[in-house]
């Protein structure tokens, strides 16, 4: 028996789920790199005053 | 033999200790009764309890060793007792494998209090043999215990220790939970394949390894203090 | 163009490659750093070329690469799945490996590594977690299964948050760095013994593939975002590490008291 003739056919559609898992990917990278971004730029500001109070 | 006696003398002590604290090991008690309790409350009927049984029993054990563990490295902050544990002639592997083993003693109590209570609660019908549902106790118990005494003494330095220990303890211990309340329902409910076996295999690899990288683990962490 | 299937493709093999190559890169950048290269800003390179592959890599992934022959469309899925799946692997590993080294060595940058690689090996779970169910539910019917990677990625990504949410919640620098260190490498360790048993448990997984026939197009696309999410990995990780570095260096008192002007 083939593969075909136990699954009976193809998976289709599914290009919600496609769309969702690559726009699930830019924004997890994306939020991620924006995060680090925005941790630097407030340790810059941190350092600018001279250390932690 | 030096080893051995500096082991058995912090486990005399862990016991003294508790044993000067009988109601906080008490309490452990009464908490695992409620807990195995509470869950029967949850399930949709009694007839799925007979099933439920091992599942119950190990599930009361992980929750009470979180109590137990805690409560454990807590007392010993209170009085600055670690210091004064550390500025004794003993290695730290033996601090750790003498707490690791009075936290399995105290949990093997707990087991052998729970254990007839899941049985009169959720009648389980015996249809294997029982004989090796000691040595599962055992092993489970010696599986909680030694990570749960290696992350007690990380999380009792933090903020909030009591909400974090269950926190990095449920993930490691995963494995204990299966691998117990597999065999023990096995056991409970007969084994034609000998698969129980199999999880105490499971769980003397898990003990081998914490047992063994866990005391090395913890000498870093008395180090730091 | 024959539509072919992911299950041929040579995953396994392909990761036991990806590691080699990933393995020797590392052992050089591990010497490197050993000697202090934190401190050139030569990450951004890297960091651009792995923007621009995941680009190009995305487009070939929803656009250009053939459609697969069962799982039709949603097989498209896994050109962002497995490489998370690999990346979330090789950083968890880094991430045990550099605590080793802490541990050993006692040096700072070893630490700022570590909490690096922990935090985007979070991130990175949480994005394998994400695609896989997504991709679970239109070719298993449900978005979650009790399949032995499913659990032992999951618990360790729980085992890394609880670490991480420890590191937070600790306050000596000494104290916190060695914690972290042991903390992680009981959560590696921990993860291996989780995947056997929960195999053991409930084997439904399917089993990865046989390397004999290889589908070229879906292997260059996979390779090719593999090596994409690589290089944005080591952006993101080396970045992180400047953080912790910069946040150490920020909040730890001054060496000697400062100078007072007459």
């Amino acid at each position: 028996m083939t593969p075909e003739e136990i699954g009976g056919g193809v998976v289709s559609g599914g290009w919600t789920y496609v769309m969702v898992s690559y726009a699930a990917t830019w924004i997890l990278l994306g939020g991620y790199a924006v995060s680090l971004w925005r941790r630097h730029l407030a340790t810059t500001r941190e350092e600018a005053q001279g250390g932690s109070p | 033999m030096t080893g051995v006696r500096a082991v058995a003398a912090v486990v005399g002590r862990e016991l003294r200790t508790e044993w000067r604290d009988r109601s906080r090991v008490g309490g452990l008690f009464v908490y695992g009764f409620a807990l195995v309790l509470a869950l029967a409350f949850a399930m949709p009927g009694p007839h799925m309890l007979p099933d439920l049984a091992g599942g119950a029993l190990w599930l009361g054990l992980v929750l009470a060793s979180t109590r137990a563990l805690d409560a454990s490295f807590a007392t010993e902050l209170e009085h600055g007792a670690l210091e004064a544990m550390l500025l004794w002639p003993v290695p730290p592997a033996a601090i750790f494998y003498g707490k690791a083993l009075a936290n399995t003693i105290v949990l093997l109590m707990v087991a052998c209090f729970l254990a007839p209570i899941v049985g009169l609660l959720y009648h389980p019908e015996p249809r294997g043999s029982l004989w090796m549902l000691p040595l599962v106790m055992v092993a489970g118990c010696m599986a909680l215990a030694a990570p749960g005494t290696l992350v007690a003494s990380l999380t009792s330095r933090a903020r909030g220790s009591s909400a974090l220990l269950p926190v990095l303890l449920f993930p490691l211990v995963v494995p204990v939970l299966l691998a117990s309340a597999r065999a023990t329902t096995l056991l409970l409910e007969g084994d034609p394949m000998n698969q129980a076996d199999d999880w105490l295999g499971v769980l003397v690899v898990f003990n081998l390894l914490h047992w063994s990288l866990d005391a090395l683990l913890f000498e870093r962490v008395i180090d730091e203090g | 163009m024959e539509l072919m299937r992911i299950k041929d493709l040579p995953i396994t093999a392909d990761l036991a490659g990806f590691a080699a190559v990933v393995g020797v890169i590392a052992l050089g950048a591990v010497a490197w750093v050993a000697r202090g290269g934190l401190t050139r800003r030569w990450e951004h390179l890297v960091g651009l070329l792995g923007l621009w592959m995941v680009i190009v890599g995305q487009y070939m992934g929803l656009v250009s690469s053939p459609r697969e022959r069962m799982m039709g469309e949603v097989g498209r899925i896994l050109y962002v799945h497995v490489p998370s799946a690999w990346l979330t692997m090789l950083t968890f590993t880094f991430t045990c490996a550099f605590a080793t080294f802490f541990l050993f060595s006692g040096k700072r940058h070893w630490d700022h590594l570590v909490e690096a690689t922990a935090e985007v090996g979070v991130v990175l779970s949480i994005l394998l977690q994400a695609t896989g169910m997504l991709f679970a539910k239109p070719t298993w019917g449900v978005f979650w299964d009790w399949d032995p990677r499913l659990v032992s990625t999951t618990v360790m990504m729980l085992s890394f948050m609880g670490v991480l949410t420890l590191r937070g919640l600790l306050d000596d620098v000494d104290r916190r760095a060695t914690w972290t260190s042991v903390g992680s490498i009981l959560a590696t360790t921990s993860m291996i013994v989780t995947y056997f048993s929960v195999r053991w448990w409930r084997s439904i997984h399917q089993m990865q593939s046989s390397p004999d026939t290889v589908a070229d197009p879906m292997v260059f696309v996979l390779r090719w975002n593999a090596f994409a999410f690589l290089f944005l990995t080591v952006w993101f990780v080396v970045q992180r590490a400047r953080l912790s570095a910069r946040r150490e260096a920020l909040d730890a008192p001054p060496a000697l008291p400062e100078e007072v002007p007459a």
